[in-house]
């Protein structure tokens, strides 16, 4: 049923999208007053249902543990919210004001943030790659930046489990790193002419290259199609052949008994007097409500968690909740994420195919010769009109070059850069005096690359135009760029210098875990979605052993 | 120069192929209403000049979506994602921007902008992009965040701009593809009903 885009297929108004609770099929409303654990005290609140809430919400409900998740944006509906279109879909990125220093400052919304049910998963690539053993420890193997808690043989059976549980595709040989594949689904086919000139230009080079580890299927899988390469993958599946959290973990999670609000704004974290948290302040439709929960989880990522552990100080915790190392905030890392564009005399159309389809790491690892420590991740990474202009406009392009550049559009290639950036506690989160529209304060978000990033993005833009060159390309032009956001409440075996211990939870408050990227330690050089995920799913199991349900659902799960 | 690689082809005769809320989306931008939320009329032209400057860009049912876009944003403002500290919110940016234009035009050429040249209009916007002009005695707020207002007008005039269908046909972007897809992805393919270089016209510079 379809009245002028008004009603959605279900009969749920589309704008402002509906559902804002969602607990049983056939049960979901616009409202808020047929709650389910309305008035109980919940085993688990999970603030944010992007990559790690979504993943969190399905294990822990299918563990038999009430859930509640509360998302501050809509719950959306990909057959009718979202739609073929740049400009539209702007709206899957946390748009909300954030302000910017620096001498890098952010750009924020879609670069890195997800608002809405799915959050980030639903506008990300679907790259799915895994950090290599040396991420979990550049401390110790280049000295720089800190060791993770955790090293890559704790996290490898949950990256297996994630990329069974979601059937990533991937190449039969992997060539980087320690996980080698084969991959649950087979390698994405065919490939667009962009991938096809980086993989031709890595060639002639002696650069191995591969088809890209995507979450995204090529068969029929779960009552999803396979790809049709539209391409507008950062814009919304809509066939739903590219994974998200919305279309795979929450759903799942609401069948095994979990209870969505939607277009719900958390403001507070409430605390007793003996320092646990006994629940969330959240605001609906300018209404205060609150949920009573045993365990709290935050998993509204890099900005927002430590905008609402620092929102929620109190006499027991002056400096904010949780942040007794001062740490909270600190350590914010985005991947330097350069694009090499290059003007080639055959048509490559940017616009065809899943973007990324073609990678390599042949410059992940630490190399003395180069002059910095750490590495990266070049990527053929298709583009789209409004993207290919703002990019070049960013780059201080406008006026009859840019014209000359769009009407070139279909004879541009692209090589995108995912680079592994250093934490400095100067990169941080803050509060600053200007409020929202719930009274909450804005986030200062400070970000500046230190001379190791900047040494790094020098040799990634010339070895991405090398590459673009080999394959005959015309190099034209360089768009600064960043992509992802991780830290800012890192985890640590020690309470002085992190937030959070191995298992996510809190050095302070022994029932509030944070889960998302925001405890990355370190960012790698790679795309950090598998990753989050990873941990998402090792964190809920090790709640579970905590609350002594045996050995957990994922590692059993793995074990048979 | 040529304006376009694939004369003829218009992204529009497509999107029956498209899916219904795409086509709306898409189809609203080429009826666009002529009254504003946000700008006022003077406000509008200034607009429309300076978008028609930095996007080389002379077709009015391009520029009037590229000044509706304006509106909206800066109307509805739903947030702006990311503001420099110390830059004022995007629609007081712009506002006091629009009216600096008058004045710098009135300092540098005696005239208000839109009665100052082509290149006395386009040299205020460059100086702009740098930074370079002394704004400070131009109105009570003090110093203009030049390259702040640079920035926001560019962006907001380009993700406009490249939104429209008439721009997509003129790239050669063959456009939503939900739910019919791509099929003839590799290189030297295409779909039927992508356009195809005009024979003549074949290279680029």
């Amino acid at each position: 049923m379809r009245d002028n885009g008004k009603l959605t297929g279900r009969g749920y108004p589309a704008a402002p999208v509906g559902h804002h609770c969602d607990h049983y099929a056939g049960h979901r409303f616009p409202h808020l007053r047929n709650r389910k654990y309305g008035r109980d005290e919940v085993d688990v609140c999970i603030v944010g249902a992007g990559a790690a809430g979504g993943v969190l919400a399905y294990i822990l409900s299918r563990a038999g543990l009430s859930v509640v998740v509360i998302e501050a944006g809509p719950f959306w509906d990909p057959a009718t919210d979202f739609a073929s279109d740049e400009l539209e879909m702007t709206k899957l990125g946390w748009q909300d004001t954030r302000l910017v220093s620096g001498s890098d400052p952010l750009t924020m919304g879609k670069n890195n943030s997800g608002r809405g049910v799915g959050g980030g998963t639903t506008h990300f690539t679907g790259v799915f790659l895994r950090f290599h053993e040396s991420d979990f420890m550049t401390y110790t193997v280049d000295g720089v930046g800190v060791d993770w808690p955790l090293r890559y043989e704790d996290l490898a059976p949950y990256y297996d489990w994630v990329e069974r549980d979601i059937r990533v595709s991937g190449p039969r040989h992997f060539p980087w790193g320690p996980f080698r594949g084969p991959y649950p689904f087979p390698e994405r086919d065919p490939l667009s002419a962009n991938a096809n000139a980086f993989r031709r230009g890595c060639e002639a080079l002696g650069i191995r290259s591969t088809v890209t580890p995507l979450a995204i299927v090529n068969a029929p899988f779960d009552g999803r199609p396979p790809c049709i390469n539209r391409g507008f993958c950062n814009q919304g599946c809509m066939p739903n052949s590219k994974f998200s959290t919305l279309i795979h973990h929450i759903p799942k999670a609401i069948a095994a008994g979990a209870e969505v609000l939607s277009d719900c704004m958390v403001t507070q974290i409430e605390v007793n007097g003996q320092g646990r948290v006994t629940g969330v302040v959240f605001r609906h439709d300018g209404q205060e409500h609150r949920q009573k929960a045993r365990y709290v989880i935050l998993s509204n990522f890099v900005v927002e968690t430590p905008r609402l552990l620092l929102q929620s100080a109190s006499s027991l915790f002056p400096d904010g909740l949780a942040n007794s190392s001062g740490m909270v905030g600190k350590c914010i890392m985005p991947h330097s994420s350069h694009d090499m564009y290059a003007l080639f005399d055959e048509e490559i159309r940017l616009y065809k195919g899943t973007p990324v389809l073609a990678t390599t790491q042949d410059f992940y690892e630490t190399d003395r010769q180069r002059g910095f420590a750490r590495g990266y991740t070049l990527h053929a990474h298709g583009a789209r009109p409004v993207e290919f202009a703002k990019g070049l406009a960013g780059a201080g392009v406008w006026g009859s070059e840019l014209r000359a550049a769009l009407r070139d559009y279909n004879f541009y290639a692209r090589v995108t850069l995912v680079g592994e950036v250093l934490p400095n506690e100067a990169n941080c989160v803050t509060l600053s005096d200007e409020r929202d529209e719930h009274g909450m304060q804005r986030a200062v978000v400070s970000f500046s690359y230190g001379p190791n990033d900047n040494a790094l993005i020098q040799h990634a833009v010339a070895k991405g135009n090398e590459i673009l060159a080999a394959a005959g390309g015309k190099p034209r032009y360089v768009v600064p760029d960043t992509a992802h956001l991780m830290g800012g409440c890192r985890m640590g075996k020690d309470p002085e210098t992190s937030v959070v211990d191995a298992d996510s939870r809190c050095h302070d408050v022994p029932n509030l875990y944070i889960c998302s990227a925001a405890v990355f330690p370190t960012s790698g050089g790679a795309n950090p979605t598998n990753t989050v995920m990873a941990i998402a799913a090792r964190t809920a199991d090790r709640l579970l052993e905590r609350l002594g349900r045996l050995e957990g659902m994922v590692t059993e799960a793995m074990a048979r | 120069m040529p304006r376009t690689h694939y004369p003829g082809f218009d992204v529009m005769s497509q999107k029956d192929a498209w899916d219904p809320h795409t086509q709306s989306v898409v189809t609203k931008r080429l009826q666009v209403s002529p009254r504003y939320e946000f700008l006022t009329e003077h406000e509008a032209r200034l607009i429309r000049a300076i978008a028609g400057h930095l996007l080389y860009e002379d077709r009015d049912e391009v520029l009037s979506f590229v000044v509706a876009h304006f509106d909206r944003q800066l109307h509805a403002d739903r947030g702006e994602a990311e503001r420099e500290l110390n830059v004022p919110p995007q629609a007081d940016l712009v506002g006091w921007g629009l009216a600096a234009f008058d004045a710098l035009a009135k300092s540098l050429h005696g005239r208000p902008f839109l009665e100052c040249g082509t290149q006395e209009q386009i040299d205020l916007i460059a100086g702009l992009q740098r930074g370079e002009w002394h704004t400070e005695g131009l109105a009570e707020h003090g110093a203009l965040p030049q390259k702040a207002l640079f920035k926001k007008l560019l962006g907001l005039a380009v993700e406009a701009h490249a939104s429209h269908p008439a721009v997509w046909s003129e790239m050669g972007y063959a456009g939503p593809a939900y739910p019919r897809g791509y099929y003839r992805i590799e290189r030297g393919l295409t779909d039927l009903w992508e356009p195809r270089r005009a024979q003549n016209g074949a290279g680029v510079k």
